[in-house]
C-alpha cells in the first residue's frame, strides 16, 4: 500500500477523534509518515484509550503534530 | 508594535513623523513632568477597567496608555490618556457607544492608530501592501465590498480553446476573452454570501477601499465552500477556497510584487513529492515570506468565523508563513512555479489549496507552462 492510499483510508477514522483537525502525508527523518494534526498535544495518560492516535496505521508510522486553531486568513474584523 | 505601545505607556511617545524626523522642540513637548505622569497613570488604571472591558469591546480599541496630547500633528506637552485603536474612523461612522469620549477620569484623551497587534510579530500590520495600485499586482490588498481585506494571488485568464483539465492537463491556444483577479472565495465572494457582479475593491475595505473609486473588478465565479452547520462535516468535499473577479486588462498586472512573474504551475501529483521543500509568497500583511512544505494530501478543518467550519481535502500544509490578510496569496517554488493558493493558517502553520484544483474548478490559467 502506498502512503497516499494509507492516508486516504485512515483519514475518516482519524478525523473522528476529538482534537484531531487534520490528517495528511508527511515525513519524519526522511521516511514517509501519516501526520495527524491536533489543536493541542496532550499526554497519553490524559486521554481515553479510544481517543489516542495509534502508533502505526495501515503499516505506516503516525506523527502527531500540534497545529493550533486553523482559521481562514482574511484581515480580522 | 509592542515597542510602540510600551513607549506610549512610558509617556515618551515617539511618533513616526514625516520623513522619520522628530524636531528637538517637539521632543521636549512630548516629555511630561513626573507629577503629570503620576496623575495620568492613576487615571489610566481607573479607566482601563471600564474602557477595555471584556465582553463589551469598543470598535477598534486595542489598548490604553499614558502619553501626551497631540493636536494638529503637534505635541502639546499636556498629559493624555492615549487610546490605541487598530484604525481611526470618523465619528459619523461610529455608534455613540464606540466613540472615544474627550475625557476619561477627567483626563483628556488622544487617539492613536496602531494597526492590528500580534504577539511576537513586531512590525506586522505596520507595513502592509494596503495601498491603491493601478495596474494592481499580486501581493496587494483586495476584497469584496462586504469583507475586510485579503490578497491578490495574481491575474489570470480563461483556459483557452484546446486546453484541458483532468488526468492529462494541457494548455490551449488563442485569444483570452476575459481577465481576472484570482483570490479566495472568502476574499472575493464573502464566503459564498455574494452575488455574481458584486464590486471588488482594491485596496480592500479594511485598507480604505471605497465604492466606486476603488472598484477594480466584479465577481465572476467562485467555488462554493461547504460549511457547518449548514452542511454536516462528514459530507464536506471542499478542495479549494477560490474565486475570480473580472477586471479590465489595463488594470491587471500579473506580476507579483517582490516575486516577479509566474513561470508555470505544478500538477498536484508532483507537488505531493515536495515535502520538505521551500516555498514563498507575497501577501498583503506579512509581505514576502518563505516556508517549508510539511504535509501533503492533507484533510484539514478550517474555521470561517461565526462557528462555521469547512473540512478541506488534498491540502498542502507549510510551516507558518502568513497572518490575517494574506488570504489569497499565490505560493510558489523559489524559482517561481505556482503550487498553491494560500487561504488559512494558525500560529504554527499555513494551509494551501493545490493550484491544479484551483485551475480545474475555476477554469483559469495562471501561466503558460506545466513545470
Amino acid at each position: 500500500m502506498t502512503i497516499e492510499d494509507a492516508v486516504r483510508q485512515a483519514e475518516p477514522e482519524l478525523m473522528k477523534k476529538p482534537n484531531v483537525v487534520g490528517v495528511g502525508q508527511g515525513q519524519r527523518g526522511g521516511k514517509p509518515v501519516i501526520t495527524v494534526l491536533v489543536t493541542r498535544k496532550r499526554p497519553e495518560a490524559e486521554l481515553p484509550k479510544e481517543d489516542l492516535v495509534p502508533k502505526t496505521v495501515r503499516g505506516f508510522p503516525t506523527d502527531v503534530v500540534e497545529i493550533g486553531v486553523v482559521s481562514a486568513q482574511s484581515e480580522p474584523q | 508594535m509592542a515597542k510602540k505601545s510600551r513607549s506610549v505607556r512610558r509617556s515618551k511617545p515617539v511618533r513616526r513623523m514625516e520623513g522619520g524626523k522628530v524636531m528637538a522642540a517637539e521632543l521636549q513637548k512630548m516629555q511630561l513632568s513626573e507629577s503629570d505622569i503620576q496623575s495620568a497613570e492613576k487615571a489610566c488604571t481607573a479607566a482601563v477597567g471600564e474602557f477595555i472591558e471584556e465582553g463589551k469591546p469598543r470598535a477598534n480599541v486595542r489598548g490604553l496608555g499614558v502619553g501626551c496630547k497631540w493636536t494638529d500633528g503637534q505635541p502639546t506637552g499636556e498629559p493624555a490618556l492615549v487610546v490605541l485603536v487598530s484604525r481611526k474612523v470618523d465619528e459619523e461612522h461610529l455608534t455613540k457607544a464606540d466613540i472615544v469620549p474627550p475625557k476619561l477620569q477627567n483626563v483628556q484623551t488622544d487617539v492613536l492608530a496602531v494597526g492590528e497587534l500580534f504577539a511576537g510579530n513586531e512590525g506586522i500590520g505596520l507595513q502592509t501592501l494596503a495601498k491603491r495600485l493601478r495596474p494592481a499586482e499580486g501581493g496587494y490588498s483586495v476584497g469584496h465590498f462586504k469583507i475586510t481585506a485579503g490578497t491578490i494571488a495574481t491575474c489570470v485568464y480563461d483556459i483557452l480553446p484546446g486546453g484541458s483539465t483532468g488526468v492529462t492537463p494541457a494548455h490551449g491556444l488563442g485569444v483570452p476573452p476575459r481577465f481576472y483577479i484570482l483570490s479566495n472565495n472568502h476574499v472575493l465572494a464573502n464566503s459564498n454570501n455574494a452575488a455574481l457582479g458584486d464590486p471588488i475593491l482594491q485596496p480592500g475595505p479594511f485598507d480604505g477601499g471605497v465604492q466606486p473609486a476603488d472598484v477594480i473588478a466584479r465577481l465572476s465565479r467562485f467555488v462554493p465552500i461547504q460549511l457547518t452547520p449548514a452542511v454536516p462535516i462528514g459530507l464536506h468535499n471542499n478542495l479549494v477556497d477560490a474565486a475570480v473577479a473580472e477586471g479590465q486588462f489595463h488594470d491587471l498586472d500579473r506580476e507579483i510584487y517582490w516575486n516577479g512573474y509566474v513561470r508555470g504551475w505544478r500538477p498536484r501529483n508532483n507537488v505531493v513529492n515536495m515535502v520538505g521543500q521551500v516555498v514563498k509568497k507575497t501577501g498583503r500583511t506579512t509581505n514576502l515570506t518563505t516556508g517549508r512544505i510539511t504535509v501533503v494530501s492533507a484533510t484539514v478543518d478550517v474555521n470561517y468565523g461565526g462557528g462555521q467550519v469547512g473540512r478541506f481535502k488534498d491540502q498542502i500544509i507549510t510551516t507558518a508563513m502568513s497572518a490575517g490578510g494574506d488570504s489569497g496569496s499565490l505560493v510558489m517554488t523559489i524559482d517561481n512555479v505556482a503550487i498553491g493558493l494560500l487561504y488559512a493558517g494558525s500560529q504554527q502553520a499555513t494551509i494551501l489549496n493545490q493550484i491544479e484544483h484551483v485551475r480545474a474548478l475555476l477554469r483559469v490559467e495562471v501561466a503558460e507552462q506545466i513545470l
